[in-house]
């Protein structure tokens, strides 16, 4: 069984069918790929996949059990984690307490023991904290815990956007372009992240248009093109599949 | 039976044009400056008393009253706007919404403070003449307030449509940035947009005054009808301004003459369809636009 | 926690208590139980603005539920205190989920507008169901607040009780806020979407702010009852969510000195504009324009500035 099923999942937009028909599967441990063209619905398929756009048809399954219908938190309870194309944080809290809510996906915070302040509550509060640094020095961002999320430079806050999902522990971390607007010495610096996070145990499934980094460490690639799937396969078979080469030809790619 | 109900059917359409026209400021305002003008109903307000005074006080002929009434609140406008607004720009959508919600304080107890608090009336000789077209019932002054609405409605529409500065509006709804970034004055604009919904505000004040009674207050109850229109319509969607008042005014019309105890919740329709239309179609019944 | 912000806080607690046994006659202690009556209301306005980011404009409709079914309960059925004010709450509460279930599917100005619409509603069915409420005659004769032996009818005994009030609704405030609970609130207000994509179940959390805040609100309009014997439909006018409102942006939204602050000033300024009997409320509004033009941050902001030189930051 393969951690995560998509079967012919489909979306329209009054008349625009968005994703059409899409299936693949992700297996545990895997580092994988979605690249395609500019609006071949990548972005769309997280979406659809992680619960914030609910699907005109098609199934997603998550461990064998149904993903599709679920609302985004209890998604992110079932373990499935994301980041956003655009940077995507809490502004004006500290990256430790950025890092803090990530891990609510563990826990059910509650009101009354809340209220009541038990002893429980408070070793679960010093619990939270620790874990969050340890989730920090993983990305390592151990160095800025107490500074605002936006103050923080372009590079760092993408990092922080990636420690936010890791904090809820997930099973399954979905990047959404990842790479975007990156120096090449900070592509390699994530392209060694990604693999960091994949021996932690996380299996990942990226959306990327940074071809370096696509061919660099994704074991499967699925290849999207208008909403369809058009190919699927080892880094090398994509690199050569004649479809593939035709859809990206004009495209300026890394 | 059905006399009954076409008589109620063109009451509640005069109302409703009156509704309409109140709503269209508001509608406008928040479909260009994106700001929910609190204060709308004391222009509406201030425009009552302006004709009033005008007519009662100065013996003006209504007509010209109202026209001047139109300047007026325009104008007052014009002054709100850079008091209360424009130095809130950027600032949190909640602040300009308290700004104008301290404007209505300040110009309803400013009216409560300059006219008492009685209320005072029109009364034009020509007013309550009826006009009996198939056994339903319709006074000239109820008929004029028809006609000048529609006037209104088909001036402001030719003003966007093909005016420099209706186009300039329409640009800066639809996208402010890009639309500063080919020099529109922006801040100009907005003024414009603020004093073009006061105005007609105004104007319908001095309509509605001359139908009912007119008192500081009624700013409060005009304000709470246009924004029952305004999201039936859809935010700052105008012919849904239109259309929502019309059906607006018939629904309350038809409600009082024939709910049980229809007269006392009569004002109740309005929230009890704003309630509705918001939760299961906000964006209203006929979509946002501008 | 820093021993200057726990020094303040042991400051402002000796004020509050001190206060009105400084001050001499009646009216000043009046004013000074309003006060607190609306600081409550601000607390608990607070915790939905300041907290969860949402303007709700139906916030008289709360103090008025909590006024009316003190009103009723005592009255009609001579329940004793404290368990009126138990009810007012429990009975604000149910009307805060009945009320907050489906307006906070909505966000920012179509929220404020039907939380509007919705308060408006009730005031209208207490305005015309006399055959409960008597309409506009309103209620009379609703009994002071006796427990046992102990009889609280003076502005003095009002104000501690209300103190007291507030000082719960403080603990609750701060218990909450410092806990995971308290930091899934921040998330939502800071960026709802992520919050919902890191596990946190919004619209539940939204829910419960609401709530609380609300019971808070009835809780003031409960005692409120007692403390003047009489309610009638004024109590749900919308007036008295544009003074909360104020209270709560000009004084400093998401905190409670702020909110503190801000209800102060709120309740002072209209009370001693008096003098301007007519002018009064001209005044208010006025002034109200002017504080939000000139005080972005709100009075607690100002504080700040002038402390530290430093732009505001979120307490967490």
């Amino acid at each position: 069984m393969s951690l995560l099923e998509v079967e012919a999942l489909t979306v329209r937009f009054g008349g625009l069918t968005a994703v059409n028909e899409v299936s693949f599967s992700v297996e545990e441990g895997m580092i994988a790929g979605l690249i395609g063209p500019n609006g071949a619905g990548k972005t769309t398929c997280f979406s659809l996949i992680t619960g914030f756009l609910p699907p005109s048809g098609g199934r997603v399954r998550f461990r064998g059990r149904p993903l599709t219908g679920l609302p985004p938190h209890r998604i992110a309870r079932e373990g499935v984690a994301r980041t956003f194309q655009k940077t995507s944080l809490f502004p004006r809290l500290t990256v430790r307490e950025n890092v803090m809510i990530g891990e609510q996906a563990r826990l059910v915070p509650r009101v009354w023991p809340a209220l009541a302040r038990t002893a429980a509550q408070r070793r679960e509060l010093t619990a939270v904290r620790e874990r969050a640094v340890d989730v920090l020095d993983l990305v390592a961002m151990s160095a800025v815990l107490d500074v605002e999320a936006r103050t923080l430079s372009y590079g760092e806050q993408r990092h922080l956007a990636i420690a936010i999902a890791l904090a809820s522990r997930p099973a399954l971390l979905l990047l959404d372009e990842p790479a975007a607007g990156l120096t090449p010495t900070e592509s390699r610096r994530l392209m060694e992240l990604i693999e960091r996070i994949r021996r932690s145990g996380v299996t990942v499934l990226l959306v990327e248009h940074d071809m370096k980094v696509v061919m660099g460490i994704c074991d499967r690639i699925v290849v999207l093109d208008h909403g369809q799937k058009i190919a699927e396969g080892a880094p090398r078979e994509i690199r050569r599949h004649p479809d593939v080469i035709r859809v990206y030809l004009g495209e300026a790619t890394g | 039976m059905t006399i009954v109900v076409l008589q109620q059917v063109v009451n509640g359409v005069t109302i409703g044009v009156v509704y309409a026209l109140i709503a269209i400021g508001l509608t406008l305002v928040f479909g260009i400056l994106d700001v929910i003008n609190f204060a709308h109903g004391e222009f509406y307000m201030l425009g009552a008393f302006l004709t009033y005074s005008l007519t009662v006080g100065l013996g003006l002929d209504y007509f010209v009253a109202l026209a001047v009434t139109i300047v007026g609140s325009a104008g007052a406008g014009l002054i709100a706007e850079r008091l209360a607004v424009r130095p809130l720009k950027g600032r949190h959508m909640f602040t300009v919404v308290l700004s104008t919600l301290g404007l209505s304080i300040f110009l309803q107890n400013g009216a409560l403070l300059l006219w008492g608090p009685d209320p005072r009336e029109i009364e034009l000789a020509w007013g309550g003449r009826p006009l009996v077209l198939g056994g339903v019932v319709i006074t000239f002054l109820r008929l004029a307030v028809l006609a000048m609405g529609a006037a209104l409605m088909i001036a402001l529409t030719w003003f966007i449509r093909r005016t420099r500065w209706g186009m300039a509006m329409r640009a800066v709804a639809g996208n402010r940035d890009a639309a500063a970034l080919m020099g529109i004055p922006v801040d100009r604009v907005y003024a414009i947009t603020f004093a073009v919904g006061t105005g007609i505000a105004g104007v319908a004040g001095g309509l509605l005054g001359a139908m009912f009674t007119i008192e500081p207050t009624m700013g409060e109850w005009a304000v709470v009808k246009a924004f029952c229109v305004v999201v039936m319509g859809g935010m700052g969607n105008l012919p849904g301004a239109v259309l929502g008042g019309i059906i607006l005014g018939v629904a309350e019309s038809l409600g009082a003459g024939f709910l049980p105890g229809g007269a006392s919740y009569k004002d109740g329709i309005g929230y009890a369809i704003l309630i509705v239309v918001l939760l299961y179609s906000p964006q209203g019944l006929f979509g946002r636009g501008a | 926690m820093p021993t200057a912000r726990t020094a303040a806080g042991v400051g402002g607690v000796a004020a509050a208590v001190a206060l009105p046994l400084l001050l001499s006659g009646p009216y000043h202690r009046h004013v000074l139980v309003l006060a607190g009556l609306f600081v409550l209301m601000a607390l608990g306005f607070d915790l939905v603005l300041g907290y969860l980011g949402e303007l709700s404009l139906g916030h008289a409709a709360f103090f008025g539920i909590g006024a009316y079914t003190t009103a009723l309960l005592t009255r009609n059925f001579g329940v004793p205190f404290p368990v009126d004010l138990l009810l007012a709450a429990a009975v604000t509460g149910f009307f805060g989920v009945l009320i907050g279930a489906p307006s906070l599917r909505l966000k920012g100005p179509y929220f404020a507008i039907v939380t509007f619409g919705f308060a408006e509603i009730l005031r209208l069915i207490v305005l015309n169901w006399t055959s409960v409420t008597r309409g506009p005659m309103g209620l009379p004769d609703i009994p002071h607040i006796g427990l046992g032996p102990f009889r609280v009818h003076t502005e003095l005994g009002y104000y501690y009780l209300v103190l007291g009030l507030i000082g719960v609704a403080i603990l609750v405030t701060r218990r909450l806020l410092d806990s995971t609970v308290g930091h899934a609130f921040l998330a939502i207000r800071e960026n709802e979407e992520l919050a919902a994509a890191a596990g946190i179940p919004t619209f539940r959390f939204k829910l419960i702010a609401f709530v609380i805040g609300m019971i808070f609100t009835g809780a003031a309009g409960s005692i409120y009852a007692r403390y003047v014997h009489f309610v009638d439909p004024t109590a749900l006018s919308f007036y008295y969510t544009v003074t909360v409102v104020s209270m709560v942006i000009v004084g400093g939204q998401g905190s409670i000195a702020g909110t503190v602050l801000g209800a102060l000033v709120f309740t002072l300024v209209p009370e001693y504009l008096r003098v301007a009997e007519r002018a009064r409320l001209v005044i208010f509004g006025a002034f109200l324009m002017a504080a939000i033009v000139f005080m972005p941050e709100g009075l607690r902001g100002l504080w700040r500035r002038a402390r530290q030189g430093r732009p505001d930051r979120v307490p967490a």
